[in-house]
């Protein structure tokens, strides 16, 4: 492994650095620096480096750097001395073991250097099991997360959380107990890595001032550490279990929800006995969070299926009472297009055979009374009508087609003068209109009632003037019939396509104040809009839009 | 065979008033001689089909008018028998009614009706329905033999 190439970076470190510099360098170092030879015999060490490895200065000098590694992998193997020797910087990552046993993970820095010609090496040591811990939690964390959100139950999250926690002391057993409320219990939630007997044995034990650790845990809301099985009070009935499952520690931290409601406890068991360090402190406290977080995610997914399921079911129940209202409303109208029209009909007809029958006898007071009566009851035939055709409306389906809008109106206009007496003259220009979607049936009835009020209320306009136009914005297109005859009050303009109100009385313009809201009624239910515009003796401008496809 | 002399038309309408006016109106127009008027479902069939305390056989008038909301057997019921009877499918039928719903006008022609009327408000218009139906089928319409 000795370089002997003069131009490497080897010499050039060496040159840049005097021994005294150096010297501050090394043992100033926050970092442990040791400094091997080629054959790896460590023949300097720091002070950090013997502060952290647990070994004096001397008793280093007398190892190997082989010998710190607690993994089977050595730091020489051929693919790393050969990136070495291309770069003279080489990173590793090892676990190191110290002095008193325990491992842990660490990234050192490699640099050589040639001293009287023969090659060192020298390597800066940095403690990266914390970095490590985070890197692996932050892992186990987005798998959890991703089973939180997907549709796994509670124990199969829980499971993944024990794993995970046992994953960062693979000496540990974990375990996670639920607590039930109603039984003051507490059930397994997960240990994947207990006997199933012991699991069996343990499932509803008691929560309870000194019942095991978990159990007096969960009674006194605090971390119980138990250090030694064998010979504390608490598991003295539970003891010889333990020992069957090969435990002799166990510490028990309560879970507590956010809203401070007990929800079970978390556990680490080891196989002898043992006191919890700082670090194992931290992640039963961690643990138990953890736990915490997927244990209350499910429970707020469960509420919010439960309540899914509530509305859905509330949702049926409805419909159910609207089918129902809506079957009731069928029977009442069509009860009263029977039954309110055959009475109505007797009124006129009976009217009428009095009028034909016994006119002689009728002075001309008594035949306008009747003819009063017969006006009457027409005009309440034709209110039935009305009503029931809105009412039929919001029952009928709608069936979109393509609309031609100017043959509608064309066809409309030319129906409507057929039934109009001859004298009233009436102009109709109609522009070209842009084609539409909708129900060809409604529109048509829209079309039919602007048209025919057109007429109507021109009644007694000398030259009647009815102008259709269209214009297609962005959204929707607006459709406009514009008159020259009685047009209305701005004032009253709300009232307009209000149900059963009227701007005129029957003497002016007969009618029943139902058409302009069944119209309001069609173009809101095609998603359109109406309008009107008008200027009392001037005229008037009634408008609808309908949406574009 | 005990066969009824037969009316030229049934009427079957349970209201008096519209009874008195669909009478008076084919009278008016000299449509017709004889008319048999009754006011229930029930009474038509037994009329009909020869199944009441009157023991009258089978009767075949020219011109069934059925109105269709009647008490005890609704008009649609009457008709259904009308036209599943050999004696009687060939019969004319008249729906002449109140109700101008979807469902009445196409349960009617499902089951085979020959016209289906709603009676306007207006005595003009119902005389002049009357008028023409019985124009149509008494006189223009030629049954079969």
């Amino acid at each position: 492994m000795r370089t002997s190439d003069s131009n490497s970076p080897v010499s050039a470190v060496q040159l840049q650095q005097g021994q005294e510099q150096y010297a501050a360098y090394f043992e100033g170092n926050s970092d442990s620096i040791l400094i091997h030879d080629d054959s790896g015999n460590l023949i300097d060490a720091n002070h950090e480096a013997c502060r952290v490895l647990g070994y004096t200065k001397a008793e280093l000098l007398q190892m190997n750097i082989a010998d710190l590694e607690a993994g089977l992998e050595t730091i020489s193997s051929q693919k790393d001395w050969a990136n070495f020797l291309k770069s003279n910087s080489l990173i590793l990552q090892r676990d190191f073991r110290k002095k008193d046993g325990s491992s842990f993970a660490v990234e050192i820095h490699y640099r050589g250097f040639d001293k009287n010609g023969e090659a060192f090496y020298e390597c800066t040591i940095k403690d990266v099991s914390e970095r490590n811990l985070l890197r692996a939690r932050e892992r186990n964390r987005a798998r959890v997360l991703e089973q939180l959100a997907g549709d796994a139950d509670l124990f199969t999250v829980l499971h993944s959380v024990v794993r995970s926690i046992e994953e960062e002391d693979p000496t540990s057993i974990c375990t996670i107990l639920l607590y039930d409320k109603e039984t003051n219990t507490l059930g397994t939630g997960a240990a994947p890595s207990m006997p199933d007997f012991y699991n069996e044995a343990i499932d509803g034990i008691s929560v309870g001032d000194g019942i095991g650790s978990c159990g007096t845990a969960a009674f006194s809301k605090k971390l119980v550490i138990v250090d030694d099985i064998g010979t504390h009070p608490y598991w003295a009935p539970f003891k010889e279990l333990a020992f069957k499952a090969g435990v002799q520690s166990c510490w028990s931290q309560p879970i507590i929800s956010g809203t401070g409601d007990m929800v079970g406890t978390f556990a680490i068991y080891h196989h002898e006995p043992r006191t919890p360090q700082d670090a194992d402190l931290q992640r039963i406290a961690y643990g138990a969070r953890f736990a915490n977080l997927a244990i209350e995610n499910r429970r707020i997914r469960a509420e919010l299926l439960e309540y899914k399921n509530h509305l859905e079911q509330l949702v049926t129940e409805r419909t159910i009472a609207l089918v129902h209202a809506n079957e009731e409303l069928e029977a009442f109208s069509y009860s009263v297009s029977h039954d309110l029209r055959a009475p109505l009909r007797a009124i006129a007809g009976f009217s009428n055979i009095m009028l034909e029958d016994y006119s002689d006898k009728l002075d001309d007071d008594g035949q306008k009374t009747l003819n009063t009566i017969v006006s009457n009851a027409l005009r309440m035939g034709h209110l039935i009508d009305d009503i029931l055709s809105f009412s039929k409306l919001s029952r009928a389906e709608k069936i979109n087609t393509h609309l031609d809008m100017k043959s509608i109106f064309q066809n409309v206009f030319d129906e409507l003068m057929r039934q109009e007496p001859k004298s009233h003259k009436v102009s109709f220009e109609l522009g070209e209109l842009a084609p539409s979607n909708g129900d060809q049936a409604m529109i048509t009835q829209v079309v039919t009632n602007f048209i025919s009020n057109a007429l109507k209320y021109s009644r007694n306009t000398p030259e009647t003037k009815i102008i259709v136009s269209s214009e297609t914005n962005d959204n929707n297109t607006v459709y406009s019939v514009k008159d020259n005859g009685a047009g209305f009050d701005e004032k009253y303009k709300s009232k307009l396509f209000k149900i059963f109100s009227r701007l005129h009385n029957d003497k002016e313009f007969e009618g029943t104040g139902i058409g302009l809201s069944i119209v309001k009624k069609v173009i809101e239910r095609h998603g359109g809009q109406v309008s009107a515009e008008g200027t009392l003796g001037e005229g008037a401008t009634f408008s609808f839009s309908l949406p574009n496809a | 065979m005990n066969i009824k002399e037969y009316p030229e038309v049934l009427l079957v309408e349970d209201r008096e008033e519209d009874a008195t006016l669909t009478i008076r109106a084919l009278k008016k127009y000299n449509l017709i001689n004889d008319i048999k008027w009754l006011e229930d479902g029930q009474h038509a069939l037994d009329y009909l089909f020869g199944t009441g305390p009157e023991k009258v056989l089978q009767a075949v008038p020219k011109l069934i008018l059925l109105d269709l909301k009647l008490p005890r057997v609704n008009g649609l019921e009457v008709l259904e028998q009308i036209k599943s009877s050999e004696g009687l499918k060939n019969t004319p039928v008249i729906i002449m009614t109140s109700s101008n719903e979807d469902v009445d006008i196409k349960k009617a022609y499902d089951l085979g009706v020959n016209s289906y009327i709603v009676k306007p408000i207006d005595f003009g218009g119902f005389a002049e329905a009357v008028k023409q139906l019985g124009m149509y089928w008494l006189i223009l319409n030629q049954p079969p033999k």
